[in-house]
């Protein structure tokens, strides 16, 4: 089949040898093997340079998509249905379509190709089997002797892109394998089509629109490549990404089309962080805002990350008001002991949060919460000018109503603080639950300075 | 009752001291304390009537009609707040809801193969969300050929409950008639086939995403649509995206990318939490997937200020005016702990009920007798009981006046009913005239700092300090003033048609404007036309310059002396006490929101643990003497409580022999016994019990041949209380398993927290 190879760039090897291995696309004359492989890196063009073949072979054929299986039982049940559908034969009617185990479903197919006097070649291609989201790999030596347990005329084709499996490791099964493209075959295939369109009210040929847009698929995989790798997909799309920005001087007119590279020093910015980052949203504010969270949920929060970034033992250091505790954290903070420069040298916002205990948080919350609440509600003026602050109901000690467990219970439902050990699932009071904070130290730092608490010198550096 | 003794053991134990406490003397007098308790205070009586909920007040003296005509005045106030607060929330989010109907049904140009995603930020406070979702929802399926499946994380423990509740929402949605058998069929095993409509089909997994493909696939063909042109939605709305967990969620987005090709589907992720944090835990191979655009839908704050200016402070006839305290909860509570409009709304609503449930004089609202209800002598005494009625009599002593004269009309009010009746619509008046007064000035303190280079206060904050006397006379008024008087003269002219927009509605602002404008209508108007010799594209020229300094001043100092005229005819600073007959027209009980709404957890079960008689045995009427129930609960209290004093006293690590030994000792067996063998013969221990269980129990305690052997009965009784109540005051958060080797429980509550 000479046009596959020649309408699927840069994989000629592979569509000669897929020729080679299910005789040339020839149902009528087919010998086809028990099993094919067809394996290589993602983004290689294995599904594509195989499915090109089945559209100009005259096999009957089968795709099943492994991703979207969330089980095998869901995988072999559609499997069995798509083969009976692209059959085209009509299935005996108490065709049993469970697939409760893979011997159940040997057991149907095998029950509808008698029924059916179902025996043409045909080809199940399981696409992208390694991303099954059960674990493939019983799958793989069942289908691979799926022929020795079965007369169905059926070759199993694999592709995936994980390492090969162990059991699939036989001279009776033929490989196919995809390499990655070199840099100047992704520029090659990227070249063949212009997916980006210049706006309609810019006028262009189509050949200058075809130069333009060589040139700048050769420049952005030349910038990128070592951060994409020869991914295809990934470049497609950051070719779209940074398209309309990267033109945007030539269509308001400071750039001419055949000033490239000054174009692109224009843009130069936009191959950077600009290209590769992967944001939700490209440009986003900070959403949820310190001042969005009310005022306990604020000192929750920065408790929860103090209780979590600390040491307890450390706890009477900084929170206790006792003399002789405090002395310790004024003349010199953290005790050096012995050789320990290693464990002194990193800092402890830097290692991962550790859980605490609910009473320890509410502990160190009370005790941040008396230092640094003023006091002060929503406005502060008074009516002398002395500057005086309206002082809320409460004094400034923390009045433990059930306010502020709401908002702790508030606050693990957004997952800002999770809980953690055996009694995840079990009741926050349980006695094994334990929590830790799970934002990060640029959060609090906004929390703070929005309730103009220093939080350093609550943390041991 | 405490005893010093030695300790008459071994050598070494010999030498310390030891305390015994006496119990006996402590019991006796438990029983006199208990009787004190049963003595209820008949402050309402309940009445028969099911659609009355309210009680008979002044002791059961308060006339029938009185009470239905306070329940219906309840009812009618409430109604008009509810359906202003009700109004506020519909029209709130209109331009969330409308964004969002309009995304749903935007074609489906699935950019670079990502699927279409919206992400609302709802805000932090959860509580608003279910309103808003449910809003949202009720929107989208305005067009009938948009489906929307919702999807919360407690239904998605892993990937295979979320599709299969995704199906069944969706199969719930489509056909009403399967509906009841799926709900047959939920008891069953989670691999349970659904029969779908199409036959040749087959059965299907109930997770199984074909049964949507199919669906769409057959209506695209009974309506002659396919993917590209078909205006059918589906949208999974993701209720709290952030509390999924993060595999379930990435595996549900791969699944709905991959269906992009099949289902006109759309996605909405709501992100109560940080957007940042969000998105960090997430690989980024998912993130790549979504086409994400932004919504908005953060609008508690608005919604919050609407209510506070339309409910709060409304002048209007069915408003009941709230008093500084209240308000000052109120944003107290906003501010530190919750921004919930829900909880706004609910103590609201307890404050116009307690007020209408606990105040007999409350058919008095509006200064007048409303319904022309019976007014008992009852009534008038509590009239004259008011605080501020006491104050006004008071204030007659002390006034002017010849001695006879003042005695007399002093005398009149003390004693003739009708009198102190006839003060009451004066009294309204007065307090009206006062709080539009009030009002009035904040409308124009308002308008000064939307016209001067200040923050805006929110009004309810200035209503506070207004009602606390600190905002008129005040360094803050003359420093928005002092504001004020910096802007330019564009402002001052907007400020100037503000204020006779505002004068439209409001009397006394009306005689502000035409005072003003008598004062200073040549020079307003020489600037308002834009005169050449007065304003240029650069500004005023030097004659604008003289005309706005001429206007200014005057213009600062009316505006100064109206907001700073005296309130009340009152020499003392006003505050709202001073009115007469206020506490018939202002709710101010904060103790009473505080209490109903953010009560203190931890001191409360720990008090009720303590006495537990403020919970039982605490309801009117003396039990029988031989009730044996009744003899129980005088000599123990629950396990529970008994076990929660040993607790008390006991350190971190409690040994659990020793506190098993403690607890024994407190439970007097020999009072007991005979109590719980009386109880086995009463009819609700027929009734709890079978007769089995019955005989069995009664054979345990009664049949036993030595002391030796009933005592070791009773080691087991108290022993399984025990249990039950240790594993009762864990569940509690009390307590946790200590050291398993040491055999000790570890307390868990930090006292004082």
């Amino acid at each position: 089949m000479a046009s596959t190879t020649s309408s699927v760039l840069c994989r000629s090897t592979q569509s000669e040898l897929l020729d080679a291995f299910l005789s040339g696309g020839q149902a009528n004359v087919a010998v086809l093997p028990p099993a094919l492989i067809i394996h290589g890196p993602s983004s290689t063009g294995k599904t594509f340079t195989l499915r090109h073949f089945l559209t100009l072979s005259s096999f009957k054929h089968t795709l099943v998509q492994c991703e979207e299986c969330v089980t095998q039982r869901l995988l072999l049940q559609r499997c069995l249905r798509s083969y009976i559908a692209d059959s085209g034969s009509t299935p005996p009617t108490d065709l049993d379509t469970s697939c409760d185990s893979f011997s159940s479903f040997m057991v149907s197919l095998e029950q509808f190709s008698v029924h059916a006097s179902y025996t043409q070649p045909h080809l199940l291609v399981l696409d992208r089997i390694d991303r099954c989201m059960e674990p493939p790999t019983d799958l793989f030596a069942q289908f691979g002797r799926l022929y020795e347990q079965c007369s169905v005329n059926l070759c199993v084709v694999f592709v995936y892109s994980s390492p090969d499996p162990r059991t699939l490791l036989t001279s009776s099964i033929p490989h196919v394998y995809f390499p990655r493209y070199t840099q100047d075959e992704v520029v090659e295939i990227l070249s063949t089509k212009m997916i980006c369109q210049f706006p309609g009210e810019f006028t262009i040929t189509d050949t200058a629109a075809m130069d333009f847009w060589v040139k700048y698929v050769k420049i952005v995989v030349d910038s990128i490549a070592a951060y994409t790798g020869t991914d295809i997909i990934l470049i497609q799309e950051i070719l779209m990404k940074i398209w309309t920005p990267f033109i945007a001087p030539l269509v308001s007119g400071q750039f001419k089309i055949n000033e490239f590279i000054r174009l692109f020093r224009h843009g130069l910015h936009l191959f950077g962080d600009f290209a590769i980052a992967d944001d939700l949203l490209e440009s986003h504010p900070g959403h949820l805002l310190p001042s969005n969270i009310p005022l306990h949920s604020k000192y929750i929060l920065i408790a929860a990350y103090l209780a979590s970034f600390n040491e307890s033992r450390y706890d009477s250091l900084f929170f206790s008001k006792l003399k002789h505790a405090r002395a310790d954290r004024r003349f010199g903070g953290r005790k050096v002991r012995g050789n320990s420069k290693a464990a002194a040298r990193i800092s402890n916002r830097m290692l991962a949060a550790s859980p605490f205990d609910l009473e320890r948080l509410l502990a160190i919350l009370h005790a941040i919460y008396q230092e640094n609440y003023d006091g002060k509600l929503v406005v502060s003026f008074d009516d002398e000018g002395k500057g005086e602050t309206e002082t809320s109901l409460a004094s400034g000690a923390l009045v433990n109503t059930i306010d502020v467990e709401s908002q702790i219970a508030t606050l693990i439902s957004l997952r800002l603080i999770v809980k953690t050990g055996n009694g995840v699932h079990g009741d926050l009071l349980a006695g094994k639950v334990r929590l830790r904070c799970n934002v990060g130290w640029s959060f609090i730092a906004g929390l703070a300075k929005d309730i103009g608490m220093d939080v350093e010198g609550y943390i041991l550096e | 009752m405490v005893e010093k003794r030695l300790y008459d053991g071994d050598e070494e134990s010999s030498q310390k001291t030891t305390y015994w406490l006496n119990r006996r003397k402590a019991r006796k007098t438990s029983k006199t304390k208990v009787q004190v308790l049963f003595k209820g205070d008949p402050e309402g009586k309940p009445l028969a009537d099911p659609f009355l909920p309210f009680l008979q007040l002044l002791g059961g003296k308060e006339p029938l009609d009185n009470v239905q005509m306070r329940w219906n005045l309840y009812n009618e106030y409430w109604a008009k707040q509810q359906s202003t607060i009700d109004t506020i929330l519909v029209n709130s989010g209109v331009q969330l809801l409308e964004d969002m109907k309009r995304f749903v049904e935007s074609p489906l140009t699935h950019k670079a193969a990502r699927l279409s995603t919206a992400i609302i930020l709802p805000g932090s406070n959860i509580s608003n969300h279910t309103r808003l979702f449910d809003q949202i929802e009720a929107r989208i399926l305005l067009n009938p050929a948009s489906k929307v499946l919702r999807l919360s994380s407690q239904q998605c423990p892993n990937i295979r409950k979320a599709l299969a509740s995704l199906v069944r929402s969706f199969q719930d949605l489509v056909d009403e008639v399967s509906q009841g058998e799926s709900d047959d069929d939920e008891e069953e095993g989670e691999d349970e086939f659904y029969e779908t409509p199409a036959a040749s089909s087959g059965k299907k997994l109930r997770y199984d995403l074909d049964t949507l493909t199919e669906w769409s696939d057959g209506y695209f063909a009974t309506e002659g649509q396919t993917l590209s042109d078909t205006s059918l939605r589906m949208a999974v709305f993701i209720q709290d995206a952030e509390a999924f967990e993060v595999s379930v969620l990435s595996q549900l987005i791969q699944l709905f990318s991959l269906q992009t090709a099949k289902i006109p589907l759309k996605l909405v992720l709501c992100v109560s939490s940080s957007l940042e944090i969000f998105q960090e835990r997430f690989p980024r191979t998912t993130l790549r997937l979504l086409d994400a655009t932004k919504f908005d839908g953060e609008n508690s704050e608005f919604i919050y200020t609407q209510i506070c200016d339309q409910v709060l402070l409304n002048r209007g006839s069915h408003s009941v005016t709230l008093g500084p305290k209240f308000v000052l909860s109120v944003l107290d509570k906003q501010v530190k702990s919750s921004k919930s409009i829900d909880s706004i709304v609910r103590s609201l609503k307890y404050c116009y009920m307690t007020f209408f449930y606990s105040q007999p004089l409350s058919v008095l609202i509006g200064g007048q007798n409303r319904g022309n209800t019976e007014l008992t002598q009852a009534h008038i005494s509590a009239l004259r009981k008011l605080p501020s009625f006491q104050r006004h009599i008071e204030g007659l002593l002390k006034g002017a006046g010849s001695g006879k004269l003042k005695k007399e009309k002093i005398m009149v009010l003390l004693e003739d009913d009708e009198a102190v009746l006839k003060l009451l619509p004066a009294a309204y008046d007065d307090f009206s005239r006062v709080m539009n007064s009030v009002l009035d000035r904040l409308d124009l303190v308002r308008l000064l700092q939307n016209n001067a280079d200040v923050t805006v206060t929110p009004k309810v904050e200035l209503y506070y300090f207004a009602l606390d006397n600190r905002l008129f006379n005040s360094q803050f008024s003359a420093e928005v003033i002092g504001a004020f008087r910096k802007t330019p003269h564009t402002a001052v002219l907007r400020f100037l048609t503000q204020l006779r927009k505002l004068g439209e509605t409001l009397s006394t602002i009306a005689e502000l404007a035409a005072l003003v404008t008598t004062a200073l209508g040549d020079d307003i108007d020489q600037l308002a036309s834009g005169n050449e010799d007065c304003v240029s594209a650069a500004g005023l020229t030097l004659k604008g310059k003289a005309v706005f300094r001429r206007i200014i001043d005057p213009l600062c100092q009316h505006v100064e002396t109206f907001i700073n005229q005296k309130v009340y005819d009152s020499e003392k600073s006003f505050t709202l006490s001073d009115i007469l007959f206020h506490e018939l027209f202002v709710i101010d009980r904060d103790e009473l929101l505080a209490s109903a709404f953010s009560p203190c957890v931890r001191p409360t079960v720990e008090d009720s643990l303590v006495d537990s008689r403020k919970y039982l045995l605490c309801l009117g009427g003396t039990p029988e003497e031989s009730d044996p129930y009744f003899g129980i609960a005088i000599l123990i209290d629950p396990i529970i409580s008994e076990l929660f004093r040993l607790y008390r006293e006991a350190n971190t690590v409690i040994n659990i022999h020793d506190f098993f030994i403690a607890f024994q000792e407190l439970i007097p067996k020999d009072k007991l016994m005979p109590l719980l063998v009386e109880v086995m013969e009463t009819k609700e221990a027929e009734r709890v019990f079978s007769k089995t269980e019955l005989d069995s129990m009664y054979r345990f305690l009664m049949d036993y041949d030595d002391n030796a052997e009933l005592d070791l009965k009773w080691e087991k009784i108290t022993l399984s209380w025990f249990l039950q109540g240790i594993s009762e005051l864990s569940m509690l958060g009390f307590l946790k398993d200590g050291n398993k080797r040491s055999e000790s429980l570890e307390k868990l509550i930090w006292k004082g927290l």
